[in-house]
């Protein structure tokens, strides 16, 4: 039968998932922290119908392959780092990154998560934590009758507590580093897990290297752009589409041929 | 029984070939580095004496134009300008060329693209350690830790190519194609995407079809001729 069907079939295949990633950015568009993601698509094999061969003693010649490739298939999604808008809050326990850091939190399990969603809060016992709970690594713990809580750009948390005349200095927030941050895992919840492709986490302090400069006081929006999803779910429908019209093609094809007889 | 019937039969084999070679083009529109080929037709059997000449489809190159490029803002996705090829070490050791350009590092620090070995200007693999920040530079130098660790290896393809794997070209096996080393530049941050334009193939898409439903139907014509002159001489 013929290959197109099936090459036709892949393609639309890959457009509905290319379809599921855009509606996933788009309903992110307005989460703290959310990068974008991206389908990714790889050929698949080319079938060799013919191969190519120089001039032979009875005097043919294929001088070129006659391959007919198979369709695509879905390879990965990936991520998208680049910088979200910064909006500003006036919460002293929001901080956003200015760079290509990421903070570092420990999930309840006790495995290391990575997050730009940095709009932290203060828990029941004044550990610095995400809205989820994941506690901040380095672990930041907050006094009580803290009056003021100052998040430096390099990184540096000072309290002034109730009482007492000169701000207590809590620790560092360090930031984490990757060098291919696009094969980061989406954990859920805001959160990323370090993969293979990835590579392991290079912790710095803010300032150093690329890790970016935190801002007190503001949180980073998510860097869907709500234009360019637009533009790709058009082309993307319009892709589906074309896939689609080959099997039509296909199908009335041999249509006519079974109506042979 | 007529000769002209199996022609026809050719006629329509060959366009199924084409059907297939449209479906890949377009089910690949978006895949990096993805070069599309149309076949190339040819008759077969064809004599002087004859009037019959068989349509087949003999051939087809990549169509090795550029395609149309995204910015992704990702350092690893590279980009080769000026239509050069990437070098891979390809399934059986065979220097494998790519314009898919979307690099990773794998467990073992290997630079990788299309899930293949990048190989360096010597024809190694290239190794980076795995903890340090790495980068691609434009002149094509990967750097770790702002070290030069190795440098990518470009190629043009002099003629035409041939497929070896996904996305993954080799230069013809005709005895004149050929890839030569290139001193080329890379940009940082891109993709290419499919090469064949969807209006192309949305016309040879519809071409493929009425030439196939021809062919259908001079088939069904010589089915006619063959049911009249079944009838001549029947006596009734």
């Amino acid at each position: 039968m013929l290959r197109a069907l099936s090459t036709a079939a892949s393609g639309m295949a890959a457009q509905e998932l290319k379809m599921d990633v855009i509606s996933n950015n788009l309903a992110n568009a307005g989460t703290i922290g959310f990068k974008k993601e991206r389908a990714e698509f790889e050929d698949l094999l080319s079938e060799t119908m013919h191969a190519s061969q120089g001039p032979s003693p009875q005097g043919g010649s294929q001088p070129v392959a006659l391959q007919v490739g198979l369709g695509v298939r879905s390879a990965a999604t990936s991520r998208s780092m680049k910088q979200g808008d910064l909006t500003n809050t006036n919460n002293q326990t929001d901080v956003a990154i200015q760079g290509d850091g990421f903070f570092r939190v420990q999930q309840p399990n006790g495995t290391m998560a990575f997050t730009r969603a940095g709009n932290f809060r203060v828990d029941a016992t004044g550990k610095m934590v995400t809205q989820h709970g994941e506690i901040l690594q380095p672990g930041i713990n907050v006094p009580a009758g803290t009056t003021q809580l100052t998040i430096a750009g390099d990184g540096t948390v000072t309290a002034q507590v109730a009482g007492t005349s000169t701000p207590q200095e809590l620790g560092t927030i360090e930031l984490s580093t990757f060098v291919n941050p696009a094969g980061l895992t989406n954990l859920g919840n805001n959160l990323l897990g370090q993969t293979q492709a990835s590579g392991d986490p290079l912790n710095l302090k803010p300032g150093d290297q690329n890790a970016g400069t935190l801002a007190q006081g503001y949180t980073e929006g998510s860097n869907v752009t709500a234009v360019d999803e637009m533009i790709d779910m058009i082309t993307t429908q319009r892709a589906y589409e074309l896939n689609s019209k080959v099997v039509e093609a296909g199908n009335e094809m041999l249509q006519k041929l079974t109506s042979l007889r | 029984m007529s000769n002209g019937i199996y022609v026809s039969m050719a006629g329509a084999s060959a366009r199924t070939t084409q059907l297939d070679s449209i479906a890949d083009n377009l089910a690949n529109a978006q895949t990096p580095g993805f070069k599309g080929s149309t076949p190339v037709f040819s008759s077969v059997l064809a004599e002087a004496s004859s009037p019959y000449a068989f349509a087949s489809a003999t051939a087809n190159t990549p169509d090795l134009r550029p395609g149309p490029v995204a910015n992704t803002g990702n350092p690893l996705d590279v980009l080769p300008e000026n239509g050069a090829f990437i070098g891979v070490q390809s399934q059986g050791g065979a220097v494998g060329l790519t314009r898919d350009g979307r690099m990773s590092i794998d467990a073992d620090g290997t630079l990788r693209t299309a899930g293949l070995a990048v190989l360096s200007q010597n024809g190694e693999s290239i190794q980076v350690p795995r903890d340090a920040a790495v980068q691609i530079t434009p002149t094509g130098q990967v750097m770790a830790d702002g070290r030069e660790v190795n440098r990518i290896a470009l190629f043009q393809i002099n003629g035409d190519a041939q497929r070896l794997g996904p996305s993954v070209l080799a230069p013809a096996n005709d005895g004149t194609s050929s890839a030569t080393p290139v001193d080329g530049k890379l940009a940082i941050g891109s993709v290419e995407t499919g090469n064949h334009s969807a209006l192309d193939s949305a016309v040879e898409l519809v071409s493929a079809q009425r030439s196939f439903d021809s062919s259908m139907q001079a088939i069904e014509t010589y089915k006619h001729l063959g049911d009249t002159s079944n009838q001549l001489g029947r006596v009734r």
